[in-house]
């Protein structure tokens, strides 16, 4: 996962922001305990969110305390250790490891070499993650095989391609919840992860042509050019996905994360995306 | 069981030279002896053994007549006729709808003679909506509107695609609505403008 799914901070109270980070700081924390210390340099935006929505899902209470930080002594800062905190983290370190075997499959020469030493660290890190959370490690290595498999065979379809990534972070945001929680968290997550994957090709359009990697976008429209013209349209199917998302959580009953949670689904995400069309555009130019 | 059109990356009206091509493609990309001494060895395995099972799926349903009885809770069930009539054919996709029972929904949809009528655009984009295809969906449910403009249920559908959680405080943040922000900001100019003038 890419880091797409941040807030707008200037829409947010002090305290919101403020939680928010605290959030992050859990991650980091119970993430470098019980999962891997390589948590805290790798950790992004995307998780945090999956983490605010379960808590939020689950009902878990907004409660955060101040602690030093362990990789920095120096600095004091709030952290919100939670059950989500340790499942995400978990989801995490599963997530990352695939994404290292993925690049030892693809990469060559240097690349190879260096992707083979991200999945060695990233093996034990894998480890304790699925030990955490029995079967999750199985069923998203099948559904990231899926997806390889129509990444190599070059189909056409970003509904059909996003649907085996998007069902990975499903997975990972369910993990563990059952009944109505889990509808809620997997619809959640599978949209989520269809915005994640549909921006991530969009952004990357023009260095996937460079390189001459698959890139579904390029594949649907024909060109990186009309995927760059079509930027109306990619939008419309990524706010879609950010209003079904919306409508699935809204199902969960509010919480005192709601405002948290919508400002970085509709706010953050049509910054990522407005980001990315201007980032292209001046790339065309 | 994983929907087999979607491991073998095909469609569901993809026809059988299709479907054979994408299998052997497949086959040939996951082969046992193109992973030898390889970390990915026992993935590449058990992915062949899943498409070799979505294909015998396939090629089964379609040998006889669209019957297949899958595992869990993806039945997709028999009995359907798709020459008895094209109305009693809709009226049975939207109990499957109702029901939530997607694929099955799906399958007689595809079965369906007449894919160019309003209804069929509709409850394809229904179906592409509650699987999360939403770029298929909105495609279906336009042209719907577009060849039914009178019909309010096909409308309204399609405005609720557009809309988001109406608890979200942020509804109006994108659309130019006037906030309270807006009508200080105003208070403000007009005040800064009347000390201008004395």
């Amino acid at each position: 996962m890419f880091g797409y799914i941040k807030p707008r901070a200037s829409e947010l109270l002090v305290k919101e922001n403020e939680f928010y980070k605290a959030v992050y700081c859990g991650i980091c924390r119970i993430g470098g305990k019980r999962v891997s210390r390589f948590t805290r340099l790798l950790l992004n935006n995307d998780f945090v969110f999956l983490c605010l929505v379960r808590m939020a899902v689950c009902g878990d209470k907004a409660c955060a305390e101040t602690r030093r930080c362990p990789y920095s002594l120096k600095k004091k800062c709030m952290l919100c250790e939670n059950e989500s905190a340790l499942y995400t983290s978990a989801a995490f370190g599963i997530l990352l490891y695939y994404k290292a075997l993925d690049d030892v499959a693809d990469d060559r020469g240097f690349a190879r070499i260096a992707a083979k030493f991200r999945a060695l660290f990233a093996r034990s890190m894998f480890k304790r993650a699925s030990a955490l959370c029995p079967g999750l490690a199985e069923d998203v290595k099948e559904r990231l095989s899926s997806l390889a498999g129509l990444e190599k065979s070059r189909v056409p379809s970003p509904d059909l391609v996003s649907d085996s990534f998007a069902t990975v972070t499903a997975l990972a945001a369910s993990y563990g919840t059952e009944g109505e929680e889990r509808d809620i968290l997997w619809e959640c997550g599978y949209h989520i992860g269809r915005y994640i994957y549909l921006i991530d090709a969009f952004e990357d359009v023009l260095r996937d042509e460079k390189k001459g990697n698959f890139n579904v976008l390029a594949e649907y429209y024909g060109s990186p050019d009309a995927v760059i013209g079509a930027a109306g349209d990619i939008g419309q199917t990524l706010r879609d996905s950010i209003h079904a998302f919306c409508r699935a959580y809204e199902r969960s009953g509010g919480s005192v994360y709601d405002k948290l949670v919508y400002n970085i689904a509709q706010l953050g995400s049509a910054d990522c995306f407005a980001a990315a069309v201007n980032k292209l555009k001046g790339t065309d130019k | 069981m994983t929907d087999p059109y979607k491991v073998l990356g095909v469609s569901p009206q993809a026809s059988d030279e299709e479907i054979k091509k994408a299998y052997r493609a497949l086959v040939k990309k996951y082969h046992p002896d193109n992973y030898v001494d390889n970390p990915l060895a026992d993935l590449a395995d058990e992915k062949m053994k899943e498409i070799n099972e979505a294909y015998d799926t396939i090629t089964r349903m379609r040998a006889s007549g669209g019957t297949y009885t899958g595992g869990g809770n993806d039945t997709y069930s028999s009995g359907y006729s798709g020459g008895s009539g094209a109305s009693s054919g809709y009226a049975r996709i939207r109990d499957l709808l109702n029901q939530n029972r997607i694929s099955e929904a799906e399958i007689l949809l595809d079965r369906e003679p007449d894919k160019n009528s309003a209804e069929w655009h509709f409850l394809t984009g229904v179906v592409y909506m509650r699987k999360g295809w939403l770029q298929q969906a909105r495609e279906h449910l336009t042209l719907a509107c577009q060849l039914d403009p009178s019909n309010a249920e096909y409308r309204n559908m399609l405005d609720m695609f557009s809309n988001t959680a109406r608890s979200s405080p942020y509804n109006t943040a994108d659309t130019g609505g006037c906030t309270g922000c807006d009508i200080c900001t105003g208070l403000i100019c007009a005040d800064l403008m009347c000390s201008c003038c004395r």
